[in-house]
This record gives C-alpha cells, sequence and structure tokens, in this order.
C-alpha cells in the first residue's frame, strides 16, 4: 500500500489522531494532573503511561464489544466499572512485581479511574466504533500521553537532577535546575511543548 | 418494568464478570504482595546495621541477621535483635495528624539509646509534618534516649537534652503525635524487656 494511499485509511488517521494532532495532552490538555505529577523521572513516567495505555485499550475495546448491550441510561456507570476494574487489576500487578514503582506513583495509580483521558475515549470514541478501530485509538491516545510525559520526564530528571533512569548525563559540577523536579518545573515544560506541538500542527483557539 | 429488569441485569453481569477478573488477579498476586509488604520494612532494617537487599534476598539475609525475642505471630509486632551487635529493632506504627505513620527503629545493645529511624508510610501534609520522613530529621533522633521516654525539645523544661528532640517547624501536631507514638510503642515492645 502506498503511503497517500495509507494515510487516507481510517486506522492511519486515529493512529494519527492520538499521537499528534489531537494528542491529549498537549492538544487537548486532559489528564494534566497526573501528567504533572509523574513526570519528574522518566522510570515513573514510563510505567505511569504504560498502565494509562492499558486503561484506556482495555476499558475502551470492553465497552466498544458491550455497546450494544450497554444501557444509553447507565452507561457512565457501566464505564466507570469497566474503568475502575482495569485501575485495579494495574495496580495489583505493579503491587505484585513492581512494588518501587508502584510506591513512587503513590496515588497516581488509583488515579487513572479519574483520568479524563480514559472516560473521553469511551465516550467519544469506544462506543460509536467497532474494537479492532477502538483498541488503535485506545493505543494512539495511550502512546500520545506516554511519549508527552516521558519527553517532559527526561528534561525535567537531566535538568532538576542530573540524571536519566537514575544515569549522570550532565557534566561534572553542574549545578541541579530543582524547580524542574518540583510542580511549577511540569508547568514550564509541559506549556512549552504545547506551544510547540500547537504552532507544529496550526491548533490555535481564536 | 422490562426496562428497569434489563438494567438490573447488566449491571449484575458486569459486576460477576469484573469481579471475577479482579478475583483471578488476586490469586496471581496475592502472595508477592504480602512477599512485598514484609520487604519494605526487613529491608529497612537491614539497611540500619549497613546491609543493602533486594526483593529477592531480604527475607533470607533478614533471617541470617536477626533473631526474634518473642514469638508473637505477627512478624511486625515483634522485637529483634541483631546477631553480631546486640542492637534492638522493630517495626512502629501508629496515628500521626492526619494518617497511619509507621517505620523501623533501631536501638543500641542498651535498649534506650536511638540508633537510627526510618518512616516508611506517612500521610502528613507535604512540606509541613511530611518532613517527617526525612533523614535530616530523623537523624535529629539519633543518640537520643528513651529515659523512660522521648519527649519535644522545650527550654522550660529541666530534662536532659539526651530525651528531647526538636520538633518540625510549622509542624507541631504532627511532631506531637509523632513522639506520642514512638513512646507508646517503645513501652509496648521493649517495656518487657528491659
Amino acid at each position: 500500500m502506498s503511503y497517500i494511499r495509507m494515510k487516507y485509511t481510517k486506522w492511519y488517521q486515529t493512529l494519527k489522531s492520538g499521537l499528534s494532532t489531537q494528542n491529549p495532552i498537549l492538544i487537548s490538555v486532559l489528564g494534566i494532573c497526573s501528567a504533572l505529577a509523574v513526570t519528574n523521572q522518566v522510570q515513573n513516567a514510563i510505567a505511569m503511561g504504560l498502565g494509562v495505555t492499558f486503561v484506556i485499550m482495555a476499558s475502551s475495546a470492553t465497552v466498544s464489544l458491550l455497546r450494544n448491550f450497554i444501557p444509553s441510561k447507565i452507561r457512565m456507570v457501566a464505564y466507570m466499572v469497566i474503568i475502575s476494574t482495569f485501575v485495579i487489576l494495574v495496580q495489583m500487578f505493579l503491587k505484585g512485581f513492581f512494588p518501587t514503582i508502584e510506591k513512587s506513583l503513590s496515588a497516581y495509580v488509583g488515579l487513572i479511574i479519574t483520568n479524563c483521558i480514559v472516560m473521553g475515549r469511551a465516550e467519544a470514541y469506544a462506543v460509536k466504533n467497532p474494537v479492532k478501530y477502538t483498541l488503535i485509538d485506545g493505543f494512539a491516545n495511550g502512546m500520545g500521553y506516554t511519549l508527552v510525559l516521558v519527553v517532559v520526564a527526561a528534561i525535567r530528571e537531566a535538568l532538576g537532577f542530573g540524571t536519566i533512569m537514575g544515569m549522570a548525563v550532565m557534566p561534572a559540577g553542574w549545578i541541579n535546575w530543582v524547580v524542574l523536579s518540583m510542580a511549577p518545573g511540569g508547568f514550564f515544560v509541559i506549556g512549552l511543548l504545547a506551544w510547540g506541538m500547537r504552532s507544529l500542527t496550526k491548533n490555535y483557539e481564536e | 418494568m422490562k426496562n428497569t429488569l434489563k438494567l438490573f441485569l447488566f449491571m449484575i453481569i458486569l459486576g460477576s464478570l469484573t469481579a471475577g477478573l479482579i478475583t483471578g488477579m488476586d490469586v496471581l498476586t496475592k502472595d508477592r504482595i504480602s512477599e512485598n509488604a514484609n520487604y519494605e520494612w526487613k529491608s529497612a532494617m537491614l539497611n540500619h546495621h549497613g546491609i543493602s537487599s533486594t526483593v529477592t534476598d531480604t527475607a533470607a539475609l533478614f533471617d541470617e541477621s536477626f533473631v526474634t525475642l518473642d514469638e508473637t505471630s505477627d512478624p511486625r509486632e515483634q522485637v529483634y535483635r541483631h546477631k553480631e551487635t546486640n542492637t534492638y529493632s522493630y517495626f512502629f506504627t501508629g496515628s500521626g495528624l492526619w494518617g497511619e505513620i509507621n517505620g523501623v527503629i533501631t536501638l543500641e545493645s542498651d535498649g534506650k539509646t536511638i540508633l537510627k529511624v526510618t518512616v516508611l508510610n506517612q500521610q502528613e501534609t507535604p512540606g509541613l509534618g511530611g518532613l517527617v520522613s526525612t533523614r535530616k530529621y530523623l537523624d535529629l533522633y539519633e543518640g537520643k534516649k528513651f529515659d523512660p521516654i522521648l519527649s519535644l525539645y522545650d527550654p522550660d523544661l529541666s530534662l536532659d537534652l539526651s530525651v528531647q528532640v526538636d520538633q518540625i517547624t510549622g509542624a507541631t501536631g504532627t511532631s506531637n503525635k509523632f513522639i506520642e507514638l514512638m513512646n507508646a510503642n517503645y513501652e509496648n515492645k521493649m517495656g518487657v524487656l528491659i
């Protein structure tokens, strides 16, 4: 399949939308609380990103699978039950197999339940589309979220602690920019990235 | 009526399915979670004696290094004596200002002088009471004595300085609660031994 033809396929558009043109953090400005909280270290950003990606994909696929059975009156309640279940599964998995990461992410894993991206994809996409596209949409939005988290965390960890993934990356004598390891540092970096992405994709608000 | 029944049935089926999934994951992770819960405080106790450990070797290293002084059922309730240095270590827990504070403490062989304290979990106000888990604050406890109890520093008290500890600036409530829980745990764990 040529690139031009591929560009007009639904799966390509869905993937592109989640990763860049409708990136959940930089364009839609969703899931900001956790993004600010966990991006002081790359390791935490990767774990949180993968956790959110799994929850979006699994919950969206389940909602899509049940979309003809979910009574519209209680669809929000049903979404919450489904999303909560997958978040609990992620939390138990991390507690069992990656206890140190679970501890450093603390309450933020549980708070994936309230992450607007998860509920947003269920209501805006999964309930109207078949499972295969829903999985692509969940993957794209989850990865869009993860990529931004990792980039922000890499900048904050490198400048704030002088390390990336715990390995020293800055020259000897580097003075850490402590403000970047604190919450305001997250605002600065995400703000700059949002500006850059919106300029690149020409996504301006009038 | 038919619609209400449908809604009810749907929620029952959804609830059963999700409960099944959670139960399955619980079976898969239950043992590891309980192992990890012990890892945290056991590795902190080993760390007080300069021994670093990982999730896999903590239990073995712990058994090699410590003997227990009583045989109550819960390992967190027991007092441990280091085989070489004869120091005492135990897990402490209690209520802080906003939630549970727990950790481990190691005492010299006299059973009174504090060698090291580590706070593992706390829910105090970040930046104020939350400083209770920082090494900088906990180092103030090193060398202090339960004689018979610890107190917060007060220039008006005619107490020996070795039983007085500085409080966290701006967090009197947490400092008081922390001292109270340390004294209560000492009395509970070491009271019968000393």
